[in-house]
């Protein structure tokens, strides 16, 4: 599977999205404040939930934190560079 | 109207207890209304650090009744392997760094008994009738006679009298639904020695299919057991299934004695909309329980009625007991510390945080040493960067508001 569609079911699936379809998050669009409205423990959530599918770590005060959370495709590359698993 | 008493507090829990001791400790009268006759059972065994100050202030010191001594609080999933340890010790600095686990029925004995030794009137096998606040005073009818006062406490727990009779209270559907539980006796004497030395008296929490387990160590080859979980049905037999389901609980239980069969509780979870009013307010469960999972209830309890026993003393002092907006900043202060807890709650039951958090292979320690503040109840500070962003989260913070009388809303902290 596309790894952009893999970061859009962990964002639903590790955050309990109950009311968003995967396929309907668009991919450029901000996950934070605007866009889906994540918050900062939502991000904490879910780089919880990257380390734990992919082995990416991001650290919860990781000034790279605003652009590897950006958007799904900044989310994917990051993984795409990083990822161990 | 001449008055019996210058305070009566219907209910002798701990927060009842609590309250009843400090305003006589300022020199007002307190009459005590216990329903029961002391000791009795209950469960709800688990302290937190925050009932340290409040120890202090009773004038008591658990070490002389040789509670044990609660260093954290251990998670377990066996399913997958996962125990983490969270030790009060570890929190941010200056947070209180342990807590006392407690028989009910002897430590609620020993805090009424402290109250009555500091000069409360206590009651014991009285039931409280009917509770009339007027604008001179509150009349109290019980089984037995009729009293009045300046004030009127409300610390009844689980039974909220004054909110139920009013239909104020309301059920907190998100969070456990249902609880069955029961002591065990005569663990065997290794097992004993693990839970309250090597492991330090730690609470566990199990997570299982469906729900969560306590596991509270009380010293003295005891300890207690219950399952919360949100599926309906349930009854006294899934406790034996669970266990039996679990290495860790048979390993605990094994060859122990059960003195009484599985008690079981339902809808515990619920809010109380209006707490207070001209010359009466409410402590303890009575104003608010949300689950067992983090301990929260006696100490908050316990916490809260400190804090309504300062602002009625004050009032007495001054005359402005009927005041009906007297506990508007009390009320705001308290729920501050049950909204906090009321979010962890949400989040356990709601959502994969607090999994991922206690699981990680390799946990943030900055975070981790928020949340153990938190769950030491440390909650009143404005440095905890967790709780921070806990409480920030529109999607998890829960929000219970007791109603207030101030056109002006008082500030939370």
């Amino acid at each position: 599977m596309e790894l952009e569609q893999q970061v859009k079911e962990l964002i639903v699936e590790a955050l309990m999205l109950d009311d968003v379809r995967p396929e309907n998050i668009d991919a450029e669009a901000p996950l934070f404040v605007t866009g889906l409205g994540l918050d900062s423990i939502d991000a904490l959530e879910l780089a919880m939930a990257v380390d734990k599918k992919f082995g990416v770590r991001i650290r919860a005060d990781d000034d790279q934190n605003k652009h590897i959370f950006s958007s799904v495709r900044n989310l994917a590359a990051y993984v795409a560079q990083h990822r161990s698993k | 109207m001449q008055h019996t008493h210058d305070v009566i507090v219907i209910g002798g829990g701990p927060s009842g207890s609590t309250a009843a001791n400090l305003v006589r400790q300022a020199g007002f009268s307190v009459l005590v209304l216990e329903r029961e006759v002391f000791p009795r059972f209950h469960i709800g065994e688990s302290l937190l650090p925050c009932d340290l100050e409040v120890f202090r202030r009773l004038g008591v010191d658990p070490e002389t009744e040789g509670f044990l001594h609660k260093a954290g609080a251990e998670f377990l999933d066996e399913r997958i392997g996962g125990h983490t340890v969270y030790t009060f010790a570890e929190g941010m600095p200056g947070s209180p760094d342990h807590a006392y686990q407690v028989e009910r029925s002897k430590f609620d004995h020993w805090l009424l008994n402290r109250a009555e030794a500091v000069g409360c009137e206590v009651h014991q096998g009285e039931r409280m009738l009917e509770a009339t606040p007027e604008a001179l005073g509150v009349r109290v009818r019980t089984d037995r006679a009729e009293y009045t006062a300046r004030y009127l406490i409300d610390a009844t727990g689980q039974d909220a009298v004054l909110g139920r009779r009013a239909k104020t209270t309301r059920q907190l559907v998100d969070f456990g639904l249902a609880a069955t539980f029961a002591h065990y006796e005569q663990l065997d004497p290794e097992i004993d020695r693990e839970l309250c030395v090597t492991a330090r008296g730690n609470i566990k929490v199990l997570f299982v299919d469906e729900g969560w387990h306590w596991a509270i160590p009380l010293g003295g080859g005891k300890i207690s057991i219950g399952l919360v979980t949100r599926k309906k049905g349930i009854d006294s037999t899934w406790l034996d299934q669970y266990i039996a389901a679990s290495p860790f609980l048979s390993r605990v239980t094994r060859g122990a004695v059960r003195p009484r069969k599985p008690g079981l509780l339902s809808s515990f979870s619920f809010h109380n909309e209006k707490q207070h009013g001209s010359r009466w307010g409410c402590t303890g469960d009575a104003a608010c329980f949300l689950d067992p999972v983090f301990s929260s209830g006696v100490s908050l309890g316990m916490v809260g009625a400190t804090h309504l026993a300062d602002t009625v003393v004050l009032a007495l002092r001054e005359g402005r007991e009927a005041d009906p907006a007297l506990l508007d900043a009390h009320a705001t202060h308290v729920a501050h510390g049950y909204n906090v807890f009321a979010t962890l709650v949400h989040s356990f039951y709601h959502s994969t945080l607090l999994h991922s958090l206690f699981f990680a292979e390799d946990p943030d320690m900055d975070l981790k040493r928020g949340l153990t503040t938190v769950l030491a109840g440390d909650l009143w500070r404005d440095d905890n960067p967790f709780q921070a962003k806990l409480m920030a989260s529109k999607r998890r913070r829960v929000e219970l508001v007791p109603q207030l009388h101030a056109a002006v809303a008082p500030s939370p902290i």
